[in-house]
């Protein structure tokens, strides 16, 4: 019994080690390469986001190694799979600095699985740009110091929203947002903005994130006469929502926040529902009809053409998104080399770049660095965003 | 009015999905003994071939039967190589093995399929059915017609069928059943295929609905499998009976309370018929199956 006690601890012992042996290879000070690492939502509820962004992200790699790298070195990305959980994301962070050594990290691509991050991230000092929509995660700014949140967020879209409303002279809407963060978050912005701005709210209604019929909702937000409805959610439930208005057949002008227009599958799933439906979208959606004094539509064209003749898919704001946190990182790695905390206030030093989803402006209190400005509200003709003048 | 009349109609079109799953988890109770808990899976698989198969050009008419053989053949694979080897073991053993399978069979759809929302198409193009302000989509009404076919056609194969009374024979008692020269292992075969093509069935035509993802058998499975149990599990029109009631109590719940407790209601409301009638709400039926 004895014995065998023994041998099995052996054998344990063995398997550890051989897992160290096997485990990623230890990094080389010879091999110059600057380690990124991203933690994407691949599989799990949200994963619907998650793949795009990492063919978004090791396009834009590819594209700086294509051209020399930084200053010669090259940029490796390992990716991680953090399955749309909180605790998994934590773990695969820790990885990722202990084990990968990377200079920073890319993700977690949603709100709620950046939270459970950041006390990490911010005690190992890894300059972090998360692609949720909270503001949360960057702020309040001094507990915040190496976060980063690229991508727009709800208040963006609420003030693109209530600047849309007031100059169109709409002051009743009802409010249907899908019950998780996301849309809660939405709801919060959208309730504080809402009553300064002279615009009111006849009713909050909410929906489940699965759910594959809204129209009780929906009829009851008919019933109170609303001159807009606002949708908070992402697709597929957003391109549901479209749809069962359609089958109500309900004439109340439908707005959606950015979140359903980040992917082309909003329209595609609705399958001709989404027809009419406005949105606050970004501008590669609108690409063809930007003025060709637009700061970003050059490369606009040239990145959508390449992504979609590389992955065969059409282009989303969300792809841009994910494309412009290696941006800002190979920024800041032009002029900190891979130290991080250089990095991080290499980053937070950027002004006036021009990315794809808009034109970042950091500073030590703004870690997102967009604003309003750069969105449009856009409405869907014949299956594709145009622009509402 | 209209929206309580809207409640009642999304109630019916929602508790028309479960009672399709629902009747698949009957099937296989009914002559393995076991919560086949793959049953979601099978309906995402079923949904996810008919709509790769659909973008590939595929005709919807063709499509949808090469899903279902699909599905059953999966079905079939799946009963051969992992349960029958099992069949002697304990029920709870093989109630896990299934969500193996269950998990096995996401994993599969999530590499193949990746994470990504797919659509089918109507099954008939035209306007929603109207009511008094509130609307009720064409393709609910498939869901609806398509259950009460399989129910009908279960009901009769199980209760009024020679074959239908062998195949419940195995379950009551397997021995006996060898002996009067009905082959249980042939019988496990024939329901398990029989549920997977259910399954596919169902998932096929709540698509143009709810659209099809890797993990939509996730939730289909589960609710399916409350609408079973409120039906007492072994009788077909018991299943659509609780399928229809699960939908109803569940849209009317959300949308008098709110519609972030949808999913507690069912839940809870399958604890309480556990708890108060472990039998269904037709204990009459479910007895002929206790021995």
């Amino acid at each position: 019994m004895k014995k065998r006690k023994i041998v099995g601890c052996a054998r344990m012992l063995l398997a550890l080690g051989l897992m160290l042996v096997a485990g990623p290879a230890p990094v080389n000070a010879q091999a110059k390469e600057y380690r990124i690492g991203a933690v994407m939502e691949l599989s799990g509820p949200f994963s619907s986001w998650g793949a795009p962004m990492r063919d978004a992200i090791q396009l834009a790699v590819d594209n700086i190694n294509a051209a020399g790298g930084i200053k010669g070195v090259p940029l490796k990305l390992v990716v991680y799979d953090g399955r749309s959980k909180g605790t998994e994301a934590v773990l695969l962070a820790k990885r990722l600095v202990t084990q990968d050594k990377v200079v920073a990290i890319i993700g977690p691509g949603t709100s709620p699985t950046t939270m459970p991050v950041i006390p990490y991230v911010t005690e190992a000092g890894v300059p972090t740009l998360s692609m949720g929509s909270s503001d949360r995660i960057i702020e309040p700014a001094n507990e915040r110091r190496w976060l980063f949140r690229p991508p727009y967020g709800s208040r963006h879209n609420v003030e693109k929203l209530i600047e849309h409303f007031k100059a169109t002279g709409i002051k009743k809407v009802g409010f249907l947002s899908v019950n998780n963060a996301y849309g809660d978050t939405g709801r919060e912005e959208f309730e504080k903005a809402a009553r300064p701005a002279g615009i009111e709210v006849v009713a909050w209604e909410k929906f489940g994130g699965t759910d594959n019929d809204v129209k009780p909702q929906l009829t009851k937000l008919r019933a109170l006469a609303p001159q807009a409805i606002i949708v908070w959610s992402i697709p597929p439930a957003a391109s549901i929502v479209q749809k069962n208005r359609a089958e109500l057949a309900i004439d109340i002008p439908m707005y959606h926040d950015n979140g359903a227009s980040l992917t082309p599958q909003f329209i595609e799933l609705a399958a001709g529902a989404a027809e009419g439906a406005y949105g606050v979208v970004i501008k590669v959606d609108v690409l063809d009809e930007l003025p060709a004094n637009d700061p970003q539509k050059a490369t606009l064209l040239k990145f959508r053409q390449q992504f979609e003749s590389r992955f065969g898919m059409d282009v989303g704001g969300l792809y841009g998104e994910a494309y412009d946190c290696v941006l800002l990182i190979a920024k800041g790695l032009e002029s900190a080399g891979d130290n991080k905390e250089k990095l991080r206030d290499a980053i937070e030093r950027v002004k006036g770049f021009v990315g794809m989803a808009g034109i970042y402006t950091m500073s030590p209190t703004e870690h997102n660095g967009l604003s309003a400005r750069d969105l449009v509200i856009g409405r869907v003709k014949n299956g594709k965003w145009t622009i509402v003048k | 009015m209209s929206e309580v009349v809207q409640f009642l109609l999304s109630g019916i079109a929602a508790g028309g999905i479960y009672a399709l799953i629902a009747v698949g988890f009957v099937t296989v109770y009914n002559v393995l003994g076991i919560i086949n808990f793959a049953q979601g899976e099978f309906a995402m698989f079923g949904a996810l071939v008919a709509a790769s198969l659909v973008a590939r050009g595929v005709p919807l008419v063709a499509a949808i039967p090469l899903a279902i053989a699909v599905t059953a053949a999966t079905g079939a694979l799946t009963e051969r190589a992992i349960l029958r080897p099992a069949a002697g073991s304990s029920d709870v053993v093989r109630i896990i093995i299934t969500i193996g399978v269950s998990i096995g069979l996401r994993g599969l759809a999530l590499t193949v399929w990746s994470s990504k929302s797919y659509a089918l198409p109507q099954f008939s193009g035209g306007e929603p059915v109207r009511i008094l302000g509130a609307a009720l989509a064409l393709q609910n009404f498939w869901v609806l017609g398509v259950a009460a076919a399989i129910m009908i056609a279960l009901y009769l194969l199980f209760e009024r069928t020679y074959f239908g009374s062998a195949l419940r024979a195995c379950v009551m008692s397997p021995n006996a059943s060898r002996l009067m020269g009905i082959s249980p292992s042939v019988m496990s075969l024939f329901a398990y295929t029989m549920s997977a093509a259910l399954g596919a069935m169902a998932g096929i035509v709540v698509t143009p609905i709810s659209l099809a993802t890797y993990d939509m058998g996730i939730m289909l499975g589960l609710k399916g499998f409350v609408a079973a149990v409120l039906g007492g599990l072994v009788s077909a029109p018991g299943a659509v009976v609780g399928g229809l009631l699960l939908g109803i109590i569940e849209s009317f719940a959300a949308g008098f309370l709110s519609s972030g407790y949808r999913d507690a209601i069912a839940f809870a409301l399958l604890l309480a018929v556990l708890g108060i009638r472990p039998t269904g709400l037709f204990a009459r039926m479910a007895e002929q199956r206790r021995v």
